[in-house]
């Protein structure tokens, strides 16, 4: 044994010693993977709060009384009202616009990415001009355009626009440039070998279109209209100006009057969030299957090639003729009437007369008129600031989510994405509750309206930043630590390069939709905090009209402006999300 | 069987297909070979009808598909010519049989054969390209190799006289490609059917057609049987395509002599003159070696002194690269020949197996 011994006792030592490194390099491990997790957990309990916390506040007011659980203020809510025909009109109108927008943005897009309609570049653009318009505005622009006796076109077009059909149409108009850009993009990322391989198998034009192209649209034709009935039961501006005039109600105009009148009743607006808020919350439920569905769609098969244009013929001028007619109504008409509100002195119907009474005023008054200036420095401070802050953290939320190796991540994408069901009445409403009687003075100040948007556009944020994120390869971060770089040499040198270009285009996304935002921001601003959009609705309850439509000139040609930077930065950025 | 005529297709001011002809035996498997670029597919494309050609003449069976001189051009769909697709094409949304009936479906109405006859024709087609138990199943849920085969099932269904090929197995990896290579030409050679095959790989081309075309910027520089493209390259271009590196310059000195750089070579001249300039042309695996000191071993005719720079071991062969001169030659010799780098060797080039080309 004694031979053995030193031996015995050096493995022994051995063993220690490697046990010693073990447990330091476990250690370190361990400091390592705290020193990961810290960011991680933070971020966690950030988009908790933003998400879950409004909701929490929201649901505990509608479905409480005298501090003890009660569906009796539900109960109480829809037995004043009735929620049997309020349900019935908030889905006649979501299904009507819906379809509207849908018939005229999925023509358009087809006529302009596969046909040789003539101008076809100009036509999308032009199409796309109600997208940055404001939803205030617009609908102000055809009130100024259609009501009854005022209206300019109120001979040529006798559709009264205060009731079901007036909102209908207008809501389909303002969404239809979103049908566009969706099935635009669908349309063009098809592979025309598709096409051609029906062709060259005997089908003449008319059946590739019915047997090929639409069953290969028809995916992304059912995501688009689930988005577009999703956006038209949230809609507040259309409704509130259209509808509640003409005594027609739904969900959202029924909260708003809850909390307009005098006592402001926010247990009543809160209970007739719940039903919206299922309803949304089902609808993005679904466009999630959807989406998992249409993979299966996915096209097999390497290099395609783009789909051929097909040659219109003798349809090609009628339906050119269609095509400005639609521009004319849906595009020229509205910002025609507020341009020309916005150079009289008073409103009145337009004439060729009132051109000699043309003046500046209203435009002065913008910057003369303390309300309105204010509210033009408070929209730019809040839309630049959270759309900076919005990009910012949800790079590094996405950075986590994306490349972390954390179990739970998809819990974060999850409490990110939980806004996108929220419509922004009813967050309003949930911040409402949970700043009024907030310690920290947060009510009544910019910072509500700050939390407001952030939540909001969070999610936006996340997909312009993930989707980049997707789209530059690990490999060439990890080249870039192999060649020696520091991980946060390698951030800064080779990643944030990469990504800028995509994130500045998600920037100025959130800056425009910051600058539109109105729901939320109209239950959350008190004197002194009003943004432009809250200026444009009470001034249009003063009747003030034509000041409201010069600050909508110049609103809109700001808007128009960062739209199209945002453009210029998106096409830059290689298969730019949505 | 297939005739094209002067076909001409600019883009721009770029001309892809200039003034080419060609015709195509019945039965016959027709590659048009050649690098990206050298109007190969647009010639295809224009045969399809889904490229409209500027100029010339199509005929398919005595059927003219498109004349520009008497301003005719059937459509692609009315010409019924049976088409694979380089990325094949595959409807996502259509099953196996649904795909492959398809093209039954939709012609003309009173040309669609009745349903029981569609069922029969589908199932063997399907039985042919050995898909028979799939017809349920997806393009997404088919191997590689059986997308390939259902791509052919939908072109060969309705029997068309012509069967147009555009790159078919590019997209498949090496062994599949090899596989799907001798599938093809089984399937072609039992059916019969007249193709036009297009691709950029001189390997494909040589194994699959009857008759292989080599096309450089839009005209056709050679056309042959695979032997005679392979052995006897008419240019230099063709030579290089066909993936000969060993490619001499020189002059005819007198009949079965030539002069290049490294002295003269003994080669068939075939009447040329001397002072011809000439493109000396010998295939790696034709070159013998052997190793000789500078000193003490002397060279046989036809040999030349040489360094191995570099050396591949292929498994079935070896590749030596020997630097002979100041140019560098490649013998592909049998996996028991394997001279390590440096050493200085003999290679020959047996008087039989050199070609010349006019320079």
């Amino acid at each position: 044994m004694a031979p053995d011994a030193p031996h015995g006792r050096g493995a022994a030592m051995i063993t220690a010693a490697r046990q010693q490194i073990a447990c330091r390099g476990l250690e370190a491990l361990r400091r390592a993977r705290i020193a990961e997790r810290a960011p991680f957990a933070a971020v966690l309990v950030l988009v908790a709060y933003l998400a879950l916390v409004p909701l929490g506040y929201l649901l505990w007011h509608a479905l409480s009384a005298g501090g003890s659980l009660s569906i009796e203020p539900i109960r109480a809510a829809f037995r004043r009202t009735g929620i049997g025909s309020m349900a019935v009109s908030s889905l006649v109108f979501a299904l009507g616009s819906s379809g509207v927008a849908l018939v005229c943005g999925t023509s358009l897009a087809f006529l302009t990415v596969r046909t040789d309609l003539p101008l076809r570049r100009v036509v999308f653009a032009a199409a796309l001009v109600p997208l940055i318009v404001p939803g205030v505005l617009y609908t102000i622009a055809w009130i100024f355009l259609a009501s009854p006796r005022t209206g300019a076109l109120e001979s040529v077009l006798p559709v009264d626009p205060f009731g079901m059909t007036g909102m209908i149409l207008v809501e389909g108009l303002h969404l239809a440039p979103l049908v566009l850009l969706l099935m635009a993009a669908a349309l063009r990322s098809m592979d025309g070998t598709l096409e051609e391989a029906a062709l060259m198998s005997g089908a003449g034009r008319l059946a590739v279109l019915r047997r090929v192209t639409l069953p290969l649209a028809r995916p992304a034709l059912y995501a688009t209209l689930l988005v577009m009935v999703l956006r038209a039961l949230e809609s507040f501006e259309v409704p509130a100006l259209l509808g509640i005039p003409a005594g027609t109600w739904v969900f959202t105009s029924r909260i708003w009057q809850a909390l307009d009148g005098f006592p402001a009743d926010q247990g009543r607006a809160a209970s007739y969030s719940l039903p919206l808020l299922a309803v949304t919350l089902i609808g993005v439920f679904l466009y999630s299957r959807l989406g998992r569905r249409s993979a299966r769609y996915e096209v097999v098969g390497g290099r395609g090639t783009p789909p051929a244009r097909l040659a219109l013929g003798r349809w090609r001028l009628p339906l050119a003729a269609l095509t400005w007619a639609y521009l004319l109504l849906a595009v020229a008409a509205p910002l025609g009437a507020l341009l020309y509100a916005s150079g009289q002195p008073f409103f009145s119907k337009p004439t060729l007369h009132g051109l000699s009474r043309i003046t500046g005023s209203n435009y002065s008054a913008i910057f003369s008129d303390g309300a309105t200036a204010r509210a033009f420095g408070n929209s730019l401070l809040l839309s630049v600031g959270t759309a900076t802050a919005v990009t910012l953290v949800m790079a590094a939320v996405a950075w986590l989510v994306v490349r972390g190796r954390f179990r739970g991540r998809w819990l974060i994408d999850a409490l990110v994405s939980l806004p996108l069901v929220i419509p922004g009445l009813v967050l309003g409403l949930a911040l409402l509750f949970v700043y009024v009687r907030f310690p920290v003075p947060i009510y009544g100040t910019l910072w509500i309206l700050f939390i407001a948007y952030f939540t909001r556009f969070m999610p936006y944020g996340m997909r312009y930043a993930a989707a980049a994120m997707h789209q530059v390869s690990e490999d060439v971060e990890e080249a870039a630590r192999t060649s020696g770089a520091t991980a946060f040499q390698s951030f800064r040198r080779i990643m944030l390069p990469l990504l800028l270009p995509a994130l500045a285009a998600g920037w100025l996304y959130v800056v425009i939709a910051a600058m539109r935002e109105l729901s939320a921001s109209l239950l959350l601003y008190s004197p002194g905090s009003e943004v432009v959009s809250v200026r444009i609705f009470t001034l249009y309850s003063g009747g003030e009209l034509t000041q409201l439509a010069a600050l909508g000139i110049v609103m809109t040609t700001l808007l128009a402006a960062l739209g199209v930077a945002a453009w210029r930065v998106a096409v830059r950025v290689r298969g730019w999300p949505g | 069987m297939l005739s094209v005529a002067g076909l001409t297709k600019r883009f721009g001011s770029v001309v892809a297909v200039d003034d080419l002809s060609f015709e195509v035996e019945a039965g016959h498997l027709y590659t048009l070979l050649g690098p990206s670029g050298c109007g190969k597919s647009t010639t295809l494309r224009s045969i399809a009808g889904l490229e409209h050609p500027d100029a010339g003449r199509i005929e398919v069976a005595a059927r003219v598909l498109f004349s520009s001189a008497d301003r005719v051009s059937i459509p692609a769909h009315a010409r019924r010519l049976g088409m694979v697709f380089q990325s094949y094409g595959l409807w996502p949304h259509l099953s196996v049989e649904r795909t492959v009936s398809f093209p039954l479906e939709v012609g003309p109405r009173r040309g669609r054969p009745p349903r029981e006859e569609v069922r029969r024709r589908v199932e063997r087609v399907l039985a042919v390209v050995q898909l028979s138990g799939l017809e349920d199943r997806r393009p997404a849920e088919l191997s590689g190799g059986q997308q390939q085969r259902l791509a052919l099932a939908r072109a060969l269904v309705m029997e068309p006289p012509l069967l147009l090929m555009d790159e078919p197995l590019s997209n498949l990896d090496a062994q599949l490609r090899e596989d799907m290579r001798l599938e093809v030409k089984r399937l072609q050679r039992e059916l019969g059917v007249t193709s036009v095959y297009v691709t950029h790989d001189q390997a494909e081309a040589l194994a699959l057609s009857n008759r292989v075309a080599v096309m450089r910027d839009g005209r056709i520089e050679q056309v042959g049987r695979p032997r005679e493209i392979y052995e006897r390259p008419g240019s230099r271009f063709v030579a290089e395509f066909m993936g000969n590196p060993n490619l001499i310059a020189g002059t005819v000195e007198s009949d079965g002599i030539v002069a290049t750089a490294h002295g003269p070579l003994r080669a068939e001249t075939s009447g040329r003159r001397p002072g011809a300039r000439v493109v000396l042309a010998v295939h790696p695996e034709r070159l013998t070696l052997r190793e000789a000191a500078p000193e003490g071993d002397p060279l046989h005719p036809n040999e030349l002194r040489g360094t191995v720079v570099n050396r591949a071991f292929h498994g079935d062969t070896v590749e030596h690269v020997i630097r002979v001169g100041s140019q560098e030659l490649r013998a592909r010799c049998d996996s028991s020949t394997s001279i390590p780098q440096g050493t200085e060797v003999a290679v020959g080039l047996p008087p039989e197996s050199c070609r010349l080309i006019d320079d």
